[in-house]
């Protein structure tokens, strides 16, 4: 029992492993995990494309949402429309439940579709949601939300 | 810096320079204000150009 214990914890002067003792699989994760940061780029990761629409309603309505597991910047994008020009019709970006971005004014007039996309920071675990929100009667629409990021050991960002 | 920038789909190809906001313009073409340096084949724009053509300021 005691020989079986003692493979399994290993030793501390074990190389790292991830398939190695306890002391391995430890010092495994210490040299890979901080330094994995998502930055913003062109690589889709994932994709919630059906289309959701909120009608008549005054306050921000969450209308997508997505966990992300990994900290750093996300680029975040998707297609919006309006059944008119009424001026209350917008969007917002929230993490956790508070807005980060908002007043995104909604573009295109329906059946038409404008594309928005922001880089925003996250910690591993965010909950990012996408709000909308109209009155009198119009309609807001949003399709194809979105998230394009690398993922590396250090976020790289704009150089000036 | 504002500018306008290949898209696909509507959204910009900016790699890995930070983007601030980005709005299409076409399926090609999108408007953006980034945070880095201009790439060949992108147009800076003045405020008013960008506002112009779309663009909304995050709040």
């Amino acid at each position: 029992m005691l020989s079986f214990l003692r493979r399994q914890v290993g030793l501390r002067t074990d190389a790292a492993s991830s398939n190695g003792s306890l002391h391995a699989k430890i010092a495994h994760m210490t040299a890979t995990l901080p330094g994995r940061l998502a930055y913003a780029s062109d690589t889709l990761r994932l994709s919630a494309d059906t289309q959701r629409s909120v009608t008549d309603v005054s306050s921000y309505t969450l209308v997508k949402e997505v966990q992300v597991n990994v900290p750093g910047y996300i680029r975040l994008s998707w297609e919006g429309n309006r059944s008119d020009t009424f001026s209350g019709n917008r969007f917002a970006i929230c993490v956790n439940n508070v807005v980060v971005i908002g007043d995104i004014n909604p573009g295109s007039v329906s059946p038409s579709f404008t594309t928005h996309t922001y880089d925003i920071p996250v910690k591993a675990g965010d909950v990012i949601g996408l709000l909308a929100k109209t009155d009198d009667n119009n309609t807001v629409t949003v399709r194809n939300f979105r998230i394009y990021y690398d993922v590396g050991n250090s976020p790289v960002v704009g150089l000036d | 810096m504002y500018a306008r920038v290949p898209a696909i789909d509507g959204v910009p190809q900016v790699g890995r320079i930070r983007l601030v906001a980005g709005v299409s313009i076409s399926p090609t073409e999108a408007v953006a204000i980034i945070d880095g340096p201009l790439q060949p084949g992108w147009v800076e724009l003045t405020e008013e150009e960008y506002l112009a053509a779309g663009g909304s300021l995050p709040t």
